[in-house]
């Protein structure tokens, strides 16, 4: 296997990121200190002419019997290259049961972010929480992780997505709040007190839901319906078109099942400590960044009915780097 | 209001010690896992009481248990070096009573030992206050109804019969008297047949506290208080078929005792209370003597004390006797206004001069009976001639009293040590001077009684000197 220096310098305390779309590893708590890799991989017989390509362009590549994979971040050009959809590892939030090279991809692109630990430092690395469609596969999922963590040499630990983009943007607010993390494969939920997760949950839908869902009414390819989403998206304006359309629709369903599903979990908990003063709620996670997303968010929570009041909603600092923030000071508390 | 939020408010006031983001939550998850067990722990242990869990009490515990681990948390987690841990917290926008708890945990030690001190500090001022209270109170109700008071703290010879009640006599009256006896409202009678005199009560009075200076106090003649003794006569065996030798030893006593004007009073064996030498005339029973209340040091106690002598040899009195001693006593304190204090034995006062050493005469320097008399135990009391004047004692006078000298005699040798400290100079020093003291005191009693210096009593205080023990 070749290998692209890409891995974090330090080697010391690490927060990581495990996403159905991306892994993100952070060694600082500021949004520059972290890295990412596309949780993907694309695999092609192999070839003289195929491997001459990659060496040429430098693409980093996994070379298995009679086929090549390529990993990471290359693996989107190089299936445009070759006009294909990439593999994912992951589907969800947790393994891709479907996908029988899904555990030895994903160590190789976290091999490819996280160097070996020294002395046993300590890792956090993002779980979702329990909800529909994560089940008995999150036990799976932690267990595998733990394991090829634990491999590099790393005293790994799990943290909740929601409660790792608590940790790493409600300081001011003592680590009382609630994180979203609104990720590929789903979205997660956890309401925190004190830096305690009261409650978490994860909703399955997510970006990938909704490519999937455009893609399928649109007619068109779930790459270019991501692309739309990524660069040209603006939900706070009537959409111009069928797919933007689309997009709107799916985004207001994804809305309106976290909220929902926000609402009736506080409603159902028995052990929310009372609170004095309302608290925030921080959105993270790539399916959170298009415009207009947080406006949609924000008018969608005010209609609905919380048991607790809202202080105010916000975005992440950096959206796409918040649950490995999270994670990097769960670590830091442990070193 | 509830737990949560009390805690939230806690830990908040702290979080500001912590501006970096893990160490805030490393401060946070440490802070709510040591209180979460300890709060378990005392739910299991009030599990049979729940109702505890209602009561404020409950929430004031838990709150001030989250404090304790709020602190010892962020104690945990502060700089070790001191400059640093000085400087993370200058640096930390903390507010002012988080500051203040912080501080106070961190001496909490010290705090503690000060504390106790304090409580210390006033039990014992709460002690002396009642001390002072009382000694006002006993002094007020001194003046008041004239009876003997209290004196100030530490004087000697007055804490037994300060604290004592019941020593204090009930009024005695004469009823009758003719030629030859006194019948008093106690049942006593006072035979006077060999009545005498002897010479007038003459002396000074000299200040307890300043034994060594000279007071210009007016010449005294009151009686101050009662010496007893014992005759240490020949004695016949006390039987109902010895009736005639028992009263003609009597008689001989009682004649020689008049002619020596040994005592002012003699109890027989029967119990009959005989005044030799009258009561405002002095009596030649003390020798060279010393005892002090807690104002006044009497010096040559012939002319302060009354002398009474019961008839017996040893330490033996018949039930008449007692009976008797404690008429006279009260007789005597209730006619003359003698204190308690002021009523001892000879053989606590008795010393020699010559070589300043304790027991020269040694009756009743064990077990007379104090409280049968009705007067308090002196035994305790520190004798003035070794406290003040630094006496000592020869090892033949330890064995001729059974082995050991009364209690007193150790706190007295303390006392007087003390007083050489706060002198400034050595006990012997001292007792150098203190000797020098007592011959003038003696020669100042003298020159009362003969300015011409042919008193006889000195030449016989002098031949008392040489005299061997009775």
């Amino acid at each position: 296997m070749e290998e692209n220096n890409q891995q974090t310098e330090n080697g010391g305390v690490l927060g990581l990121d495990v996403g159905t779309s991306r892994i993100v590893v952070a060694d600082g708590a500021e949004p520059h200190r972290a890295q990412s890799q596309l949780n993907a991989f694309v695999s092609v017989p192999y070839s003289k002419m195929t491997e001459t390509i990659l060496q040429q362009n430098k693409m980093v590549y996994h070379r298995n019997g009679k086929d090549l994979f390529v990993y990471g971040n290359e693996a989107e050009r190089f299936a445009s290259f070759f006009n294909t959809e990439p593999r994912r590892p992951m589907s969800n939030g947790v393994m891709n049961a479907q996908e029988v090279l899904g555990q030895q991809m994903i160590q190789a692109i976290i091999e490819q972010l996280v160097p070996k630990a020294r002395n046993r430092e300590a890792l956090c690395y993002s779980v979702p929480g329990q909800g529909e469609g994560a089940g008995s596969n999150l036990v799976y999922h932690e267990a595998v992780l733990k394991n090829i963590l634990g491999g590099l040499g790393y005293n790994a630990k799990p943290v909740n997505e929601g409660l790792a983009v608590v940790f790493a943007e409600l300081q001011a607010e003592n680590f009382t709040g609630i994180g979203i993390s609104c990720g590929g494969g789903m979205c997660n939920v956890c309401v925190s007190f004190l830096s305690v997760p009261m409650l978490s949950f994860s909703v399955p839908k997510g970006g990938d839901y909704i490519d999937a869902s455009v893609s399928a009414v649109a007619n068109e390819s779930g790459t270019r319906i991501r692309l739309i989403k990524e660069e040209e998206l603006d939900l706070s304006r009537q959409p111009k078109d069928k797919i933007h359309s689309a997009l709107h629709i799916y985004y207001d369903d994804l809305i309106q099942t976290l909220i929902g599903g926000l609402s009736e979990a506080l409603a159902g908990a028995s052990n929310l400590p009372k609170l004095d003063r309302p608290i925030p709620i921080v959105l993270s996670g790539g399916t959170a960044k298009p415009r207009g997303f947080m406006q949609k968010f924000e008018a969608a929570a005010k209609s609905g009915d919380f048991p607790v009041q809202i202080s105010e909603i916000r975005l992440a600092k950096d959206p796409l780097t918040a649950t490995a923030r999270g994670c990097y000071i769960a670590a830091m508390s442990e070193a | 209001m509830d737990l949560t939020l009390i805690y939230t408010r806690i830990v908040e006031r702290y979080a500001a010690f912590f501006p970096r983001p893990e160490a805030r939550l490393r401060f946070f998850n440490g802070t709510i896992a040591k209180q979460v067990t300890r709060q378990k722990k005392i739910e299991q242990s009030l599990k049979r009481f729940s109702f505890i869990e209602k009561t404020p009490f409950y929430r004031w515990m838990m709150e001030s248990m989250f404090h304790r681990s709020v602190i010892e948390e962020l104690s945990g987690l502060l700089p070790e070096k001191r400059a640093e841990r000085r400087e993370f917290l200058r640096g930390a926008k903390i507010s002012l009573g988080a500051r203040f708890f912080f501080w106070m945990y961190r001496l909490r030690y010290p705090l503690y030992g000060m504390g106790l001190g304090l409580i210390a500090l006033l039990l014992v001022g709460l002690y002396f206050a009642t001390m002072w209270s009382g000694q006002r109170l006993n002094q007020y109700l001194a003046q008041k109804y004239g009876r003997s008071g209290g004196g100030p703290a530490g004087v000697i010879a007055t804490k037994v019969a300060q604290y004592l009640p019941g020593f204090d006599p009930d009024k005695v009256w004469l009823v009758k008297k003719d030629t030859t006896s006194e019948i008093y409202s106690n049942g006593a009678r006072i035979l006077t047949e060999f009545e005498a005199d002897n010479h007038s009560r003459n002396y000074y009075l000299y200040s307890k506290e300043t034994p060594l200076q000279n007071s210009s106090l007016p010449i005294q003649h009151d009686i101050i208080g009662i010496l007893y003794h014992t005759t240490e006569s020949e004695l016949v065996e006390f039987r109902s078929d010895n009736n005639d030798d028992l009263l003609r030893h009597t008689q001989g006593l009682l004649g020689w005792v008049q002619k020596k004007k040994s005592y002012n009073y003699v109890i027989d064996r029967i119990g009959q209370i005989h005044r030799v030498i009258r009561d405002d005339q002095a009596a030649d029973h003390a020798g060279h003597s010393i005892w002090n209340d807690e104002k006044y040091t009497y010096v040559s106690l012939n002319e302060s004390f009354l002398g009474v002598a019961f008839e017996t040899k040893g330490e033996s009195l018949t039930e008449a006797q007692v009976v008797a001693g404690r008429q006279l006593t009260a007789i005597l304190r209730s006619k003359y206004n003698i204190r308690d204090v002021n009523c001892t034995t000879h053989g606590l006062v008795s010393f020699s001069p010559n070589n300043m050493m304790i027991g020269y005469h040694h009756d009743w320097a064990h077990n007379f009976p104090f409280e049968a008399m009705g007067i308090s135990d002196k035994y305790p009391v520190p004798p003035t001639h070794v406290a003040a004047y630094g006496c000592s004692w020869e090892q033949d006078i330890v064995e001729k009293m059974g082995g050991r000298l009364w209690v007193g005699v150790t706190p007295a040798e303390a006392e007087f040590e003390a007083r050489a400290i706060q002198s400034n100079v050595k006990p012997d020093e001292l007792r150098r001077r203190m000797k020098e003291r007592y011959s003038q005191q003696l020669e100042m009693t003298r020159k009362l009684r003969d300015p011409n210096g042919n008193d006889t009593d000195q030449a016989k205080n002098k031949a008392e000197s040489t005299e061997t023990d009775k």
